[in-house]
């Protein structure tokens, strides 16, 4: 198993793990595991979508040059079937539904994670952790059908290189 | 008032109406919507959908609903409002 579907088996089990009155530490860190299963599925097929001979020790050492912020900057113009012009000269087309539902999850899971991870104010309710351990496997398996496609190629292009698609070139 | 409570009116109301097109799953006993700004202070739309506590819901329902709030998540997306939509699930039990 990779790391990205360990976590993912790992935000399932921990939404499950009491069968009476979870515990806020157990849902928290499976709405965590649910967004670093995304996250790294993500930087881990990007790479090697830019750079498919890099060694292990280069691919390893790229994987922590993706940023969390350009991210969600870059998921938010593919998270609508119109994407921004300077995107969309390149993709040729409009966004597709697996696409967004990529882009939208990784939104929802980051913000989800911050609070799960942070924000003490919120308590968290078993089918919420249990929400977005589904959203993440729905994510998995939009990438599953994409993943061989333009535009995965350019998605991977722009997560490692955000600021490229600021503005049209 | 300042740009980002404008934006906050416009998508309350744009956020209503796309809401009314759609017929609520026969779980979800209300939703909520607040509109504030995410953690990287960007606007916000931020929607709970309350499950009744009586309701089971196993994997078929927890697919179905994900899916629902999925297609709804697009929809307001598509409706060109101003803050993301964070939807949420929830349920005391």
């Amino acid at each position: 198993m990779s790391l990205p579907s360990d976590l993912l088996e790992q935000a399932d089990h921990l939404s499950r793990r009491e069968r009476q009155r979870p515990r806020q530490a157990s849902l928290r860190r499976s709405v965590s595991c649910s967004y670093y299963a995304v996250f790294h599925l993500l930087t881990a097929e990007a790479t090697s979508h830019v750079g498919p001979n890099l060694t292990l020790n280069a691919t390893q050492r790229i994987q922590r040059w993706f940023d969390h912020g350009d991210m969600k900057r870059v998921c938010g113009m593919f998270s609508r079937p119109e994407a921004p012009r300077q995107l969309s000269t390149i993709l040729g087309g409009p966004v597709s539904s697996d696409m967004q539902t990529i882009a939208q999850s990784f939104i929802q899971l980051q913000e989800a994670r911050l609070d799960a991870d942070y924000n003490l104010a919120v308590t968290w309710t078993r089918l919420t952790a249990q929400q977005y351990a589904q959203v993440a496997k729905n994510t998995f398996a939009a990438w599953t059908r994409i993943r061989r496609t333009h535009e995965s190629n350019v998605f991977a292009l722009a997560l490692l290189s955000a600021k490229l698609f600021d503005k049209e070139r | 008032m300042n740009p980002t409570a404008e934006n906050f009116d416009v998508d309350r109301q744009k956020v209503q109406e796309i809401l009314a097109r759609f017929s609520l799953p026969s779980e979800i006993e209300k939703v909520d919507t607040e509109f504030d700004l995410d953690s990287g202070g960007d606007p916000a739309v931020r929607l709970t959908f309350h499950v009744r506590d009586e309701a089971h819901i196993g994997q078929e329902e927890l697919e179905r609903l994900t899916k629902f709030l999925s297609e709804v998540t697009s929809a307001l997306l598509q409706g060109n409002i101003a803050g993301f939509p964070y939807t949420r699930l929830e349920q005391k039990v």
